[in-house]
């Protein structure tokens, strides 16, 4: 005789519970309303790094040094691009329940309309890109996708021989500098909180970046020690860069201002005004919890409650030989939608 | 009895002379190491790739960049296995760095992997502290002149190591990541391939996940990859290393065998504490031997074994050293030059180093044939390494317990010694007395600085790694602070023990008077025997030396 269903749930196989997170994967609300449901499926790294640059960045006119990269390393471009299309994607599942999430920011090398104001949104955007650049480009070489990594010094097997490559996220880092800065003598103010906020967002790699050690020698005691340092995950380093978006700083001629402090030129427009919240999910709540707000997302203009009724796997169980057997369970949702008609003018 | 030894006829100033210059050789040890030598050793960061074979590793493929169906993100990922043996992690060491293909060199001596293991933290994929989590390795090599995918079997293993993760409060959330130990993956005590390409599956059995969740990769939680970290001796300090090693081998070997005729020209047979110090000399020969030369040109994994037997022969011998060479000091003690006196302490030397033995011949011996063997992975192993370190632990605790008692007692027999009425009264017993006393303490503080030294290098070693790595202190000075710390504490243990056989050996102004040298406690003897006012003279001649210099 079985016990409590609550014990046999507890001894879920590991392999009922890819199941259950598919099956709840597939049913997870939209980020963003609107868009297709379920991942676009890509094809293996490979292929996508041989093919070359797209179209769009190849003949990027804003950032001329992603124009001149995409042709001698197309693949940490590739990396890079989609390190910042990552960034966007936590950026948005952040702050999904702000007024101003992220969505429609646009990619950085796209040179999106976002970014050519100072607006405090666009300090987040600006570092975040950086960020994400560098932890795109960074991962690649971890995990031997690039060839063209770069040691921490010009090096060939003598020198690495003789010290060792330790390149750990600096040419990432270096990577994101160099494609993301715009080169030209324009100084204006906005480019100046440019590179302070492109800044910030290397930085964020280096202050979240995890040191591990290992002790090794005779008997496997601690005659030599060996540490190295590795970049923690995006979701960790979007978690940091929008603590500093929070806190970011109004920049005048006389600010001081550190070199990680997000800095801005204006004021944020009333988003509101700016575009139109028709159709946003503004909250989301099941039996267990609730999230959003939906009174200040949708600037007064009300909602909807819609109920869902979502059918998803649970307690699965193994039958021998090579069977999954799964109930199917009922789990009760309720979206909240705004209602609202768009306004006639749009700023972004 | 009491032979003379060298260091009681040196005057002071010849003996700061000698001091001095022994400093400025240390000085240069630990500056051969800061400016020449790297850091001693250095990593490659592994993410591995996630990949799917369809054929679940029966057709014996091996999985690389080239032919992976990558698996982006593996939480997301439907298996079409009931045992999941279709997902892959690759790794390809080592890494192509500036579109050069590098390569691992003999120079690197061993190779080590560390693995860890990413968590996600999941109310689905349950992780229960110390997770038993198995692993199907297999470790493919390819010589320079194979084709770039023409992989030969190395190794293949069943790999068992437990899972001990943490997470913060805060990271109980969706997206929250556990903060998981490492692991030992493999040591190579060679690095004898260029190029190495370890393929990994983490099977799970349903079945027996079903009868016993405890069964292996039940409850690590919710995988999302693995990361390889790879460690290496650098080239260029094995470079500095084995010259150094090079250079002192034939100076450690000239003296000692120096020191060998002189106790050989003694008309008496060789004193216990003699011979220890002729041991210890000769131990520091085989220490120093650069037998590493071979490596970089056959590939003899055990060298790295080999090297770990030298360090404890040369340690037990050291330790053995310390504990004669008090003992003998004990001047009214009749058991002297009797090594039978020293066979209790010295079993708690044996004791421990037999221990230590057992422990390394198990770990490293075992790894000879599968590099990803751990002692810890099995309980039967664990048992005996546990018992080994602690009877060790214990047994050199006892060793410095009964070592410190010793010494006390030579510091309290020394006392009595001086405040004792026949050392007033009889000019020749006090200049022997005052000769062994002088050794003592001359020993005793050379032996408490070079201590403090290699403990204080030790701890630098481990400050310097933690602290001053990172990706900007390449270029300072410090960056080869630690290999300093390494060559530093060599040379010094090179130096004390050639001070040790330069110092102690017999002194030759002792030679012509060697056959009249008479037992210290006749006395009377001294006193009647004509022929002996040669001998009083001569101690007076050396008494008086130290203060015409």
């Amino acid at each position: 005789m079985r016990a409590a269903p609550f014990d046999f749930f507890f001894q879920s196989t590991a392999l009922s519970t890819f199941f259950i997170l598919c099956s709840l994967a597939t049913n997870e609300i939209p980020t963003i309303s609107g868009a297709p449901a379920g991942k676009i499926v890509q094809p293996p790294k490979p292929n996508i790094l041989k093919q070359g640059c797209p179209s769009d960045l190849l003949h990027s006119r804003a950032l001329r040094s992603i124009q001149l990269a995409c042709r001698t390393h197309p693949a940490t471009v590739i990396s890079a691009f989609e390190g910042v299309q990552e960034g966007l994607q936590n950026c948005a599942n952040r702050l999904r329940f702000q007024q101003w999430d992220c969505s429609e920011a646009g990619n950085i090398m796209h040179d999106p309309p976002l970014l050519r104001q100072g607006f405090r949104e666009s300090s987040l955007i600006w570092a975040l890109s950086s960020a994400s650049a560098a932890w795109g480009v960074a991962t690649a070489c971890a995990q031997g996708w690039i060839d063209d990594c770069a040691c921490n010094n010009q090096m060939g097997q003598n020198e690495y021989e003789f010290g060792g490559c330790t390149h750990g996220v600096q040419h990432g880092i270096t990577a994101s500098r160099k494609l993301l800065t715009k080169v030209g003598a324009v100084n204006t103010l906005l480019r100046k909180v440019e590179k302070h906020n492109l800044k910030a967002g290397r930085l964020a790699i280096k202050k979240t970046l995890i040191s591990s050690c290992k002790c090794h020698g005779v008997s496997g005691s601690c005659q030599q020690k060996t540490c190295w340092k590795r970049t923690a995950t995006l979701e960790h380093i979007t978690d940091y860069l929008v603590e500093k978006y929070a806190r970011a700083k109004l920049y005048t001629d006389d600010s001081v201002v550190k070199t990680t402090d997000l800095i801005y030129l204006e004021a944020s427009p009333d988003v509101c005004k700016a575009k139109s919240v028709a159709g946003r999910v503004c909250a989301w709540r099941n039996e267990t919890h609730t999230q959003g707000d939906c009174d200040r997302l949708c600037c007064g203009n009300g909602f909807s409650i819609r109920h869902e009724v979502v059918r998803v796997k649970c307690d699965c169980e193994f039958v021998w030989c090579c069977n999954l057997v799964c109930k199917d369970c009922i789990q009760h949702r309720w979206i909240s939608t705004c209602n609202g008609t768009p306004p006639k003018s749009l700023i972004f | 009895m009491a032979g003379g030894a060298v260091i009681e006829n040196l005057s002071n100033r010849k003996l700061f002379v000698i001091f001095a210059g022994l400093l400025v050789i240390q000085i240069m040890f630990f500056l051969i190491g800061a400016w020449y030598a790297p850091s001693p050793s250095s990593y490659m960061e592994f993410e591995m790739i996630t990949c799917r074979d369809e054929t679940k590793g029966l057709s014996g493929e091996w999985i690389h960049r080239d032919n992976c169906q990558q698996i982006s993100e593996l939480s997301e990922y439907t298996p079409s296995s009931f045992d999941l043996r279709e997902i892959v992690f690759i790794a390809k060491m080592p890494h192509t760095r500036d579109g050069i293909e590098l390569e691992y060199s003999p120079w690197f001596q061993f190779l080590l992997g560390v693995l860890h293991v990413d968590v996600e933290y999941s109310e689905h994929f349950k992780y229960v502290a110390h997770a038993p989590l198995e692993l199907e390795v297999r470790m493919g090599y390819r010589d320079k002149e194979s084709k770039k995918n023409e992989w030969k079997e190395l190794v293949t293993s069943n790999v068992t190591r437990i899972l001990e993760c943490t997470i913060a409060e805060d990271e109980k959330k969706a997206g929250g990541t556990y903060d998981c130990d490492m692991l030992d993956l493999f040591e190579l005590g060679s690095s004898s391939y260029p190029f190495y390409l370890i393929n990994i599956r983490i099977p799970i059995n349903q079945q027996a996940c079903q009868f016993d969740n405890k069964s292996a990769n039940c409850q690590i939680g919710k995988l999302t990859g693995l990361r390889l970290i790879e460690i290496h001796q650098n080239g260029g300090f094995t470079l500095v290393w084995l010259w150094t090693k090079t250079f002192m081998t034939p100076v450690v070997a000239i003296c000692l065998w120096w020191y060998y005729n002189r106790i050989n020209q003694l008309a008496r047979n060789p004193l216990l504490l003699e011979r220890a110090i002729l041991l210890l000399g000769l131990s520091l020969v085989i220490l120093d031997f650069p037998i590493e030369w071979i490596s970089l040109t056959y590939r003899i994994p055990f060298l790295l074994l080999i090297s770990d037997l030298r360090q404890g022969l040369f340690y037990t011998v050291l330790f053995s050293f310390w504990l004669i060479f008090a003992g003998e000091h004990l001047i009214d003690d009749n058991t002297r030059n009797n090594l039978k006196s020293y066979r209790f302490n010295l079993s708690f030397i044996i004791t421990a180093s037999l221990g230590l033995l057992i422990y390394d011949l198990i770990e490293r011996g075992i790894q000879l044939y599968d590099p990803f063997y751990s002692v810890w992975s099995s309980p039967t192993g664990s048992q005996i390494a546990y018992f080994a370190i602690f009877i060790s632990a214990i047994s050199t605790v006892a060793y410095f317990i009964f070592l410190f008692f010793k010494i006390a007692r030579v510091w309290s027999t020394i006392k009595s010694k001086r405040s004792a009425q026949i050392y007033q009264t009889s000019e020749n017993r006090r200049l022997k007395v005052e000769g062994v006393i002088y050794r003592f303490k001359f020993l005793m503080l050379f032996t408490l600085l070079c201590s403090a030294f290699t403990i204080a290098a030790y701890f630098m070693k481990q400050y310097g790694e933690a602290q001053l790595h990172g990706d900007e202190a390449r270029d300072g000075f410090l960056t080869g602070s630690t290999s300093a710390f390494f060559t530093g504490a060599f040379g010094m243990c090179n130096i004390y023990v050639l001070l040790l056989l330069a110092m102690y050996a017999p002194s030759h102004k002792h030679y012509r008077g060697a056959s009249q040298l008479i037992d210290e406690n006749d006395d009377d003897e001294i006193m009647e025997d004509p022929s002996n006012q040669h001998t009083e003279s001569n101690a007076m001649t050396t008494f008086l030396k130290p203060s015409t210099d």
